[in-house]
């Protein structure tokens, strides 16, 4: 039978400042060159007014906030759904806000639930919100097997 | 009616992996510690050659990401992805592009899928086909 547990457990809060020289990078390294990141001219004439970070790096703090806490559990089970609720624009301080809200033993591992989000640090816009789960003990029993 | 995408084939070396964390400001240690790729990376290169395959409009927005893990991944890797295209939806002058997206290690294992819904003014120039490419 499952166990189901509800916990409030935080987890560890990543925090970055979106800069031109981040975006740039990130456009080099996910092939994402969207103007809309690195174009000051284009994206001034879109509905967002200026440059704004990609959807997935927002979404990054999130799963460095996961790596932290689940370490290879996470890298090896990880799942998440999220949606994009709003821009990161440059200047802005950003931080994932994670927490554990539900456990549930399962035959070999736990299945924990967390609700994740990304906001704005100055005014807590949400930016991105959803969940994540990871199988927590999966990961050493498949090592051992 | 949906369409497949080949979306190509990715080496994970351990620069290309150091790549994405230093932009997106982790730190390498412990993907190193354990010789794993961190997920996300994944993701990114998915959505990256998407977004090159669909030839989608400049501006097009990023809306919702779904991400599950079937496997490990380990540095050094290659990782090859295939990905089906939705029929597009029109809303409130918004096109919504969904692909669901899978990624298979060289031995042919799925380690990865996922799915993006990406939005574009439905009067831009948008050529989600993958009959771009």
């Amino acid at each position: 039978m499952t166990e189901v547990a509800q916990t409030l457990a935080e987890l560890p809060v990543v925090a970055e400042t979106i800069t031109q020289q981040r975006l740039d990078a990130y456009c080099a390294a996910a092939g994402d060159f969207n103007p809309l990141h690195w174009e000051a001219e284009f994206a001034a004439g879109t509905q967002f007014g200026g440059i704004i970070a990609h959807g997935m790096l927002t979404l990054a703090l999130i799963a460095r906030s996961m790596t932290a806490a689940y370490g290879q559990d996470w890298l090896e089970t990880g799942a998440l759904k999220v949606r994009f609720k709003g821009a990161a624009y440059l200047g802005d301080r950003v931080e994932s806000r994670c927490r554990a809200t539900k456990e549930e033993q399962q035959p070999g591992y736990k299945l924990i639930t967390c609700a994740v989000a990304v906001v704005n640090s100055d005014t807590g816009q949400e930016l991105v919100t959803g969940t994540a789960t990871v199988k927590a003990g999966r990961a050493a029993i498949q090592q051992t097997a | 009616m949906e369409q497949d995408i080949d979306l190509g084939s990715w080496q994970l070396t351990e620069e290309r992996i150091r790549q994405y964390l230093e932009a997106v400001g982790d730190s390498p240690e412990l993907y190193l510690q354990h010789g794993l790729a961190p997920p996300l990376a994944l993701s990114a290169y998915a959505l990256g050659a998407l977004l090159e395959k669909l030839n989608l409009p400049p501006g097009t927005i990023h809306s919702l990401q779904e991400m599950e893990v079937a496997g490990s991944v380990a540095i050094g890797q290659e990782i090859s992805g295939r990905a089906v295209l939705e029929r597009p939806r029109y809303r409130a002058g918004l096109q919504f592009t969904t692909v669901a997206y899978t990624l298979q290690d060289g031995s042919g294992a799925t380690v990865q899928t996922g799915k993006t819904t990406v939005l574009t003014p439905a009067g831009a120039d948008a050529k989600a086909s993958a009959g771009t490419e």
